[in-house]
């Protein structure tokens, strides 16, 4: 009798440590309650795909043409309300997120042409905006109403435009900036148009024209645009106040990085896309390597680190942040809102701040995607953080598979990982694009790292179906969890 | 005992209890696979598109019909006077040289082919087009066209916007410099201008001559037995496709190396891989001057021997006394070389050892160029009184087949030095 009280006692207590978690506040993911390895084949359940588009890879080349000469094919997605929007090359369609039924797919006639860049909202928006153009020539501009996918009024960049009453040609766009759920694009002549609510595409003002920018990055950090400049005595970056897009502040690559010693020939500062408040240069012989952090609000470096380079791919020994990894693979962390980075390194992972460099974690990871994989083989992307800020998500790939993974932002620890699939992997390898929404993540194919490993003379692509973008559910946890 | 039950009773109740707690899914999960989605195909550009295009040029040309050509090609194209010019002048050319078979291929694209929207898709490639010499030729020899296309929507064909302009790369040929026309001999075709149809008709027999000569030297290319001959002028002396500055020489052999159509039409510029066919051909230029040489027939020969050779010729660094004497060797003949040029050979020849082992401008530009190439003919003489003329033909196939110098070697067995102490040696100079 007595045993048989003991037994009921644990059984209760075991199953009401069970339905707890119920009553409790849920995890911003659906994370185990044990934690995975940091290391070794994933074991535990697979992303649940609700809805994959095809890849039109047999479509395109129909008529003959190579497929990896095909200039910019590109693919994403951003979530908004209860729709997925998703793109791939020419196609711009909405997926219920719960149905994972396609809803629309919009009706903009490229005329060849493919997507250059479409609206990367943070928050729930009415319409988007996609621009497109043939061969990279983006020039025309328009918006597709999310819960329709009515397509609204193109607007042609190139046409002529007046600017602070200055009539002139147009330009191309050379990015396209979503701040605040609404859509700036930048031209090459640096004219920023806004696209209002009416769906019309309107210069707005004009930067410095002078200038020339070639990439611009929104800082995590604060609501500032950040232009990297380029030019002759002009090699540096100026950052513009959003959304008033006055300029708010102008950084030199020499008062950066004195260390270059003024060689003005080629600009070497360029920004880490995690955050473009970072910024790494390099000199060749002997060749270093420098990174620096700026102030949001004056520009002002607050924090560096340098470093002997040719040691980025290097295993490390001790632990700690590898500067020349940082540089190297800059642009696939993520960004905090407190400046800080998260980055892969060559083994690991690390949260790190210039500016108090021992405030950070560094964690060393060795994911093996199969049994026998190359760890150096594998690529980790970075890629989003959860809205709580718990949890920072990415992507570990190689040319066969691919496995999501979380950390909690607080220590680095790995607290999920998830494989794709066998089935429903094939295009999402090499990097993929990922949008993570509250249960699951988008996963789109990257064109750019998809036709460099398998375009011509390369390596032989993953047999099987392919597919363009995926919408992928984080499996329930388990009764274990 | 006591402890079995435990462990019954504990996996039992556990397991009712997880149930209990789950339940707020009822049974067990349904196992549905994801909504794959296919995307629109819109309208795209097949193969079957491209062969309609195809064809339809095909019969153009098969017809000689520069208005059905002009007709396939969108009537606002800008260039249709500069398509119909050069057209009429090769249809006006080919209807005469009968002789000439012709076909196109449409090239791979530039750009994208597919509108997933259905709506209109336009993009540029390239045209080829590929001609044969009939019984010249072992393959066909190919030119390109720059070349706009649009098709307006998914059911719609696939239409010519643009014909542009040859690409200089491989033009131009003896019918697009003037009226042309030919007389066919068992062993050539002689190819003239309207206004020297005389000439042509005086020198026929001569040319044959020359013609037969090179054939009886040179194993025949498969497929090939004439060779095409033409009768040019100073304002085209070398200046035809193949040609190379010439200077004051009486006459000239065009390369035309044979690039596989169908891989030139997908971006790629490379030879048939077809073994037994010949690599590459060729055609003459007779110069004006060459018809004032006592030895016209020789000269005739001469290049014939030059075209013919082209049957091994891999784009390589062919030493120049390889082809020029093998030329010279066969125009005339070992025995009647060694009796006309014996002692200028012996007396020449440790000149000759030095400066055909350099290259093209040593052996041309050194002074001495009569002796430099009856040296180098004697080369072969050499070779064809140790092995007969199978042994010519392997050291020239080695020479001609090879990328480099060295290989050559290696595939002879000897090197060139040896090779040519070795003719010294049975020179006795």
């Amino acid at each position: 009798m007595k045993a048989v009280s003991l037994a009921l006692l644990f059984a209760v207590s075991l199953a009401l440590a069970g339905c707890s978690s119920d009553s409790d506040e849920q995890p911003s993911l659906p994370v185990p309650a044990k934690p995975p390895s940091a290391s070794g084949v994933t074991r535990g359940p697979a992303m649940e795909p609700t809805v994959l588009l095809a890849s039109a890879d047999d479509l395109e080349v129909q008529g003959g043409a190579d497929q990896y000469a095909l200039a910019a094919r590109r693919a994403g997605a951003f979530v908004s309300g209860g729709t997925v929007v998703g793109y791939s090359v020419d196609d711009v369609s909405g997926y219920d997120l719960e149905s994972g039924e396609k809803t629309w797919t919009a009706k903009i006639d490229m005329q060849g042409g493919t997507v250059c860049f479409v609206s990367q909202p943070d928050r729930d928006v009415k319409r988007f905006t996609v621009v497109y153009g043939k061969e990279d020539f983006c020039r025309y501009a328009t918006t597709v109403t999310v819960a329709s996918g009515k397509v609204g009024t193109t607007t042609d960049l190139f046409d002529y435009v007046t600017v602070d009453g200055v009539e002139g040609g147009g330009d191309t766009a050379a990015t396209l900036v979503t701040y605040r759920g609404i859509d700036y694009i930048l031209d090459g002549k640096n004219v920023v148009w806004r696209v209002g609510k009416d769906g019309v595409a309107r210069p707005l003002l004009d930067l410095e024209r002078d200038q020339i920018y070639t990439e611009m990055h929104v800082s995590p950090q604060a609501p500032v645009l950040i232009a990297e400049r380029y030019g002759s005595d002009a090699c540096g970056v100026d950052a513009y106040r959003l959304p008033s897009f006055e300029l708010a502040w102008s950084a030199d690559e020499a008062t950066m990085f004195p260390e270059l010693g003024g060689d003005t020939s080629h600009c070497r500062a360029r920004p880490l896309h995690s955050n473009p408040l970072w910024l790494r240069a390099s000199t060749p012989d002997p060749e270093h390597v420098y990174l620096v952090q700026l102030d949001p609000k004056t520009g002002k470096v607050v924090g560096r680190a340098d470093a002997q380079g040719g040691t980025g791919s290097a295993r490390s020994e001790d632990d700690t942040f590898n500067v020349v990894a940082a540089a190297n693979y800059g642009d696939d962390g993520v960004g905090l809102p407190d400046g800080d980075v998260v980055l892969p390194q060559v083994d690991g992972a690390a949260r790190h701040s210039l500016v108090e460099p021992d405030s950070g974690w560094w964690k060393r990871i060795e994911l093996l995607l199969y049994d026998d994989a190359n760890p150096f083989g594998q690529e980790t992307v970075w890629s989003a953080v959860t809205d709580d800020g718990s949890y920072v998500v990415g992507t570990v790939s190689d040319e066969t598979d691919t496995e999501i993974v979380a950390l909690k932002t607080s220590d680095g620890s790995i607290a999920g990982r998830w494989p794709l699939p066998d089935e429903y992997k094939n295009g999402f390898q090499v990097q993929p694009r990922l949008t993570l929404f509250d249960g699951g993540v988008v996963l789109s194919r990257n064109f750019e790292r998809w036709d460099y490993t398998f375009g011509v003379g390369a390596e032989e692509q993953p047999a099987g179906d392919l597919y363009d973008i995926g919408v992928f559910r984080f499996p329930e946890r388990g009764e274990d969890d | 005992m006591s402890t079995i039950d435990r462990r019954t009773l504990l996996a039992g109740t556990a397991g009712l209890l997880v149930s209990a707690c789950s339940g707020g899914s009822s049974g067990p999960k349904q196992t549905k696979g994801p909504n794959i989605v296919k995307p629109n195909t819109g309208t795209v550009v097949t193969a079957a598109d491209t062969a309609v295009i195809r064809d339809q040029l095909n019969a153009a040309v098969k017809a000689r019909d520069v208005e059905q050509l002009i007709g396939i090609i969108d009537p606002e194209d800008f260039a249709l006077d500069d398509v119909r010019a050069w057209w009429t002048r090769r249809f006006d050319n080919f209807k005469r040289l009968d002789f000439i078979t012709s076909e196109w291929y449409v090239g791979v694209p530039a750009g994208r082919t597919r509108n997933a929207a259905g709506g209109q898709v336009e993009y540029d490639g390239d045209l080829v087009f590929a001609h044969q010499v009939d019984g010249c030729d072992g393959q066909q020899v190919v030119e390109t066209y720059q070349a706009s296309f649009r098709k307006k929507s998914e059911d719609a064909p696939l239409e010519l916007m643009h014909l542009g302009k040859p690409s200089e790369r491989y033009l131009p040929a003896f019918w697009d410099v003037g009226k042309i026309d030919a007389i066919e001999t068992k062993h050539a075709y002689i190819a003239f201008r309207t206004k020297d149809a005389a000439r042509a008709k005086a020198f026929r027999d001569r040319i044959e001559q020359g013609a037969t000569r090179a054939f009886s030297a040179m194993p025949r290319p498969k497929g090939v037995d004439k060779i095409f001959y033409a009768l040019t002028w100073p304002e085209i002396d070398g200046r035809l496709y193949g040609g190379v500055a010439v200077g004051d020489a009486d006459a000239h052999e065009y390369v035309h190396r044979f690039v596989d159509p169908k891989q030139l039409a997908a971006g790629q510029e490379k030879a048939t891989a077809k073994a037994g066919l010949p690599k590459a051909t060729g055609r003459v230029g007779l110069h004006e001057a060459s018809f004032r040489r006592s030895d016209f027939t020789e000269v005739a020969a001469h290049e014939g021997i030059h075209v013919l050779a082209d049957q091994w010729n891999d784009r390589g660094d062919i030493p120049t006394w390889a082809v020029e004497g093998l030329a010279e060797w066969g125009e005339a003949g070992s025995s009647a070389l060694m009796s006309r040029d014996g002692g200028r050979i012996r007396s020449f020849f440790r000149t000759f050892e030095k400066r055909a082992l350099k290259g093209w401008k040593e052996f041309h530009q050194g002074g001495h160029e009569y002796e430099m190439y009856v040296c180098a003919a004697a080369v072969y003489a050499y070779l064809e009184r140790q092995g007969g003329k199978d042994a010519v033909h392997e050291a020239a196939e080695a020479f001609y087949g090879s990328s480099l110098r060295q290989e050559a070697e290696e595939k002879l067995g000897r090197s060139e030095k040896e090779l040519f102490a070795a003719t010294r040696k049975w020179l006795g100079a």
